[in-house]
C-alpha cells in the first residue's frame, strides 16, 4: 500500500477528527430564526412541554480546558440554561404551559431532558433528549456553540443582562427542532399524548382504578385500552390532584425564576470576562510560540550558516546577529511565557470569585424545592391512600 | 271507742304502716329491677335485630343510622346498669337473660365505631370530604409558598435577559437527521437581539404591563389572556391581569 493509497482515507480521518465528538455538525452562521406560530394554535392542540434541570456533566478532563471552571458553576448552569430554553420555547406559541421540573418528575406531556457537555462561556455544547408520554423519543441530539471572538465586546457591558443569552441560536436551534417534531404529529397524536400523560398520572395516583387503562411495551411505549368516562368520579378526584399537580410546578418554578434573575447579572459578567482573560490568553501563548519559534529558526539559520561559511566576515557577522537575535527572541518567548500566569490567575479568580456567588443560590434554590416536593409527597403519599380506600368503599373490591 | 282513743289507734297504725315501709320498699326494688332488666333487655333485643333488618334493607342510613346506633348503644348500657344494680342487691340474673361479663365497660358511655356503622355511599361521602379538606390545606400551603416567592423576588432591574433574539457565533447541531422541517418560521415580535424576558404580547391592550416582573398567579394570568379565543372573555381575563399587576406592584 503506497501513500497515495492511504491518502483518501488520511484525509476523511482528519476530517473527522477536526469535528467535535458530537458527530457531524451542520454549522449554522449568524443568528437563527426562532420558528414561532403564525396563527394560535387551539388549546386542545396544545402540549405542556416540561425541562428538567440539565445534567451539569462533567469538567473537561484536559488541565487548560478545565481551567476556571468549577462543578459549583455546572450546578448552577444546570438550572440556568434549562431556563434559557423554556424563555425560548414559552415565545415561540407552539406549547401550552412550558415548566421547568426537577428530574425524575412524572407526568408531562413532552418532556425535555438536557446534558450539559461543555460550558466556559466561549462554547457551549448540550446533550438534548425529548419524549412525549406515550414513551415516544422525539430526538437524541448534541448542541454546539462557540461564540465568534469579541461577541461579549459587541454587546457591551450595559447590555449583558438585559440582551438575549449569548447562546440564543442555540436555544433556537432546540427550539425549532422541537416545533418541527411537534408539526409532524397529527391532531389524534396529540390527542393520545395528552390523555396517556392524564392516564399515566391517574394510574400512578390511584393504580387500583386506572392501571388497567393503559398499556405499556417492553420498549416502554404506552398505548391507552380504556378512556375512563368524563364524569367517572374517581378521575374527577385524580384530575383535580393533577391541577394541584401543576400548581406545585408553578410555585417551583417562582423559585427557578428568582434564582435565575439572581444569577443571571453574575453569570453573564463571569462568562465575559472569562472570556476575555480566556483571549487574552491565548493571544499571549500564540505571541510566546511565535517568538520561541522565530528563535529556534534563526539559531538553525545560523548554524547553517557556519557549516557553509568560508570564511567570509559578513557572513560571520550575520551568523552571530541570528544567534544572538534567536537567543533573544526565545528568551522573550519565555518571557511571554510567565505572563500567562497572570491570565491564568486571572481566570482562576474569577472561577472562585463566581463559585462563591453561586454555591448559595444553588443550595438555597435546592433547598425550597426539596422542601416544597418533600410536602408535596407526603401529601401525595396520603391522597394515594385516601383514594385507595375511596376506591374500596365503592367497589368493594380490596386487596385482601 | 272516743274520739280520742281513735286519733291514738290511728296514729298507732301510721306509724307501724311507716316502720313497715322500708322493708316493703326494699322487696318491691328488687321486683323492679328484675322488672326493668327484663323490659330494658326486649327492648334491647327487639330495637338491636330491627337495626340490622333495616340496615341490610338499606332503608336506614346517614344521621338516622346513626341516632339509632346511638339508641341501641343506650340499651346495652341500660341493661348493663340493671346487671350491676341486681349483682349490688345479691340477685341471680333470671333464666333467658344475659348480663355482659364486664357490664362496668359498657356503663361508661362508649364511642360506636360510626364507620363500621356507615353505608358504602356514606363512608364514601366522609372519605371525599377528606380528600377536598386535604385539597384545601395544600392550596393554602401553595398560596403562602407563592407569597413568599414573591416577597423574595429580586428588583425588576435585575430581572430580564433571555428573550428569543439571535446573536452571532456558529451554531451546530449533531446526531440524528433533523425531522420534518418546513414550519414557518419568522423572527416575529421580540425575536430579535435585545428582546425582554416576556414579551408584550401582540392581544395584550394598550396600557398592559409587560409582564418582565410577573409572579406565578400573574403569569398564570397572562397566559390565560393571551390563549383566550373568545373576545369577550379575553378583554375581562386582561382586565383581572391589570387589576392583578397594580394590587401588587
Amino acid at each position: 500500500m503506497t501513500l497515495r493509497d492511504l491518502l483518501p482515507a488520511f484525509i476523511v480521518f482528519t476530517l473527522l477528527g477536526g469535528c467535535s465528538t458530537l458527530g457531524p455538525t451542520h454549522d449554522i452562521k449568524g443568528p437563527v430564526p426562532l420558528n414561532k406560530t403564525l396563527a394560535e394554535i387551539p388549546e386542545e392542540q396544545l402540549l405542556d412541554a416540561w425541562i428538567e434541570l440539565f445534567d451539569p456533566g462533567e469538567l473537561p478532563e484536559d488541565e487548560d480546558e478545565a481551567m476556571g471552571l468549577s462543578m459549583d458553576i455546572r450546578d448552577a448552569e444546570a438550572r440556568y440554561i434549562p431556563e434559557q430554553l423554556r424563555t425560548t420555547m414559552e415565545t415561540t406559541g407552539h406549547w401550552g404551559a412550558v415548566r421547568l421540573v426537577p428530574q425524575d418528575t412524572s407526568g408531562g406531556e413532552l418532556l425535555v431532558q438536557g446534558k450539559i457537555l461543555a460550558s466556559d462561556g466561549e462554547q457551549l455544547a448540550l446533550q438534548i433528549k425529548a419524549f412525549d408520554a406515550t414513551g415516544r423519543e422525539w430526538f437524541n441530539r448534541n448542541y454546539e456553540e462557540e461564540l465568534d471572538e469579541g461577541v461579549y465586546k459587541t454587546r457591551g457591558v450595559n447590555s449583558l443582562a438585559s440582551d438575549s443569552d449569548v447562546f440564543q441560536p442555540l436555544y433556537n436551534t432546540i427550539a425549532n427542532d422541537l416545533a418541527e417534531f411537534r408539526r409532524t404529529l397529527s391532531a389524534t397524536d396529540i390527542s393520545t399524548i395528552r390523555q396517556v400523560a392524564e392516564l399515566r398520572f391517574a394510574a400512578d395516583l390511584a393504580p387500583d382504578a386506572f392501571a388497567g387503562d393503559l398499556a405499556v411495551d417492553a420498549k416502554g411505549h404506552y398505548t391507552v385500552v380504556h378512556l375512563p368516562a368524563a364524569n367517572d368520579p374517581m378521575y374527577q378526584r385524580v384530575l383535580a390532584i393533577r391541577d394541584r399537580d401543576f400548581l406545585l410546578i408553578d410555585t417551583l418554578n417562582g423559585h427557578y425564576d428568582n434564582f435565575c434573575r439572581e444569577m443571571e447579572t453574575p453569570y453573564s459578567e463571569w462568562r465575559k470576562a472569562r472570556s476575555e482573560e480566556a483571549a487574552a490568553l491565548r493571544k499571549v501563548k500564540n505571541d510566546a510560540l511565535q517568538r520561541k519559534l522565530l528563535g529556534v529558526a534563526a539559531i538553525l539559520g545560523a548554524i547553517v550558516l557556519e557549516t557553509s561559511n568560508n570564511g567570509n566576515y559578513s557572513s560571520s557577522v550575520l551568523r552571530d546577529t541570528l544567534v544572538l537575535g534567536g537567543a533573544y527572541a526565545i528568551k522573550t518567548g519565555f518571557d511571554k511565557d510567565s505572563e500567562t500566569d497572570i491570565h491564568r490567575d486571572a481566570i482562576i479568580e474569577l472561577d472562585e470569585s463566581f463559585s462563591t456567588e453561586a454555591r448559595p443560590l444553588v443550595v438555597e434554590v435546592e433547598g425550597e424545592t426539596h422542601e416544597l416536593t418533600g410536602s408535596a409527597e407526603v401529601q401525595y403519599a396520603k391522597w394515594r391512600a385516601l383514594l385507595k380506600r375511596i376506591y374500596e368503599s365503592e367497589t368493594g373490591f380490596t386487596d385482601s | 271507742m272516743d274520739k280520742y282513743n281513735l286519733k291514738i289507734y290511728r296514729s298507732l297504725f301510721a306509724a307501724a304502716l311507716l316502720a313497715l315501709l322500708p322493708a316493703a320498699a326494699a322487696s318491691a326494688s328488687d321486683e323492679q329491677l328484675l322488672e326493668r332488666l327484663r323490659s330494658d333487655y326486649a327492648a334491647m333485643v327487639s330495637a338491636e335485630a330491627d337495626f340490622h333488618s333495616r340496615r341490610e334493607r338499606g332503608i336506614l342510613y346517614g344521621y338516622e343510622a346513626a341516632d339509632y346506633a346511638a339508641y341501641v348503644a343506650g340499651l346495652h348500657r341500660r341493661v348493663a346498669q340493671d346487671c350491676v344494680a341486681l349483682r349490688e342487691n345479691g340477685l341471680a340474673i333470671p333464666a333467658g337473660l344475659s348480663c355482659p361479663d364486664d357490664p362496668a365497660i359498657l356503663i361508661a358511655p362508649a364511642a360506636i365505631d360510626q364507620a363500621s356503622e356507615q353505608t358504602a355511599t356514606e363512608a364514601t361521602a366522609t372519605l371525599d370530604s377528606e380528600l377536598l379538606e386535604g385539597l384545601g390545606e395544600f392550596d393554602e400551603m401553595l398560596l403562602r409558598e407563592q407569597e413568599r416567592i414573591k416577597a423574595a423576588t429580586p428588583q425588576a432591574s435585575a430581572a430580564s435577559g433571555g428573550g428569543s433574539g439571535s446573536e452571532g457565533g456558529t451554531a451546530g447541531v449533531s446526531g440524528e437527521p433533523d425531522a420534518a422541517s418546513g414550519a414557518e418560521t419568522t423572527y416575529g415580535e421580540g425575536a430579535g437581539p435585545g428582546s425582554p424576558r416576556t414579551t408584550v404580547s401582540s392581544s395584550a391592550p394598550p396600557g398592559t404591563p409587560d409582564g418582565h416582573d410577573d409572579d406565578v398567579v400573574a403569569r398564570q394570568l397572562r397566559e390565560a389572556a393571551e390563549k383566550e379565543a373568545d373576545p369577550e372573555l379575553k378583554k375581562k381575563l386582561w382586565e383581572e391581569y391589570r387589576k392583578y399587576k397594580a394590587g401588587t406592584s
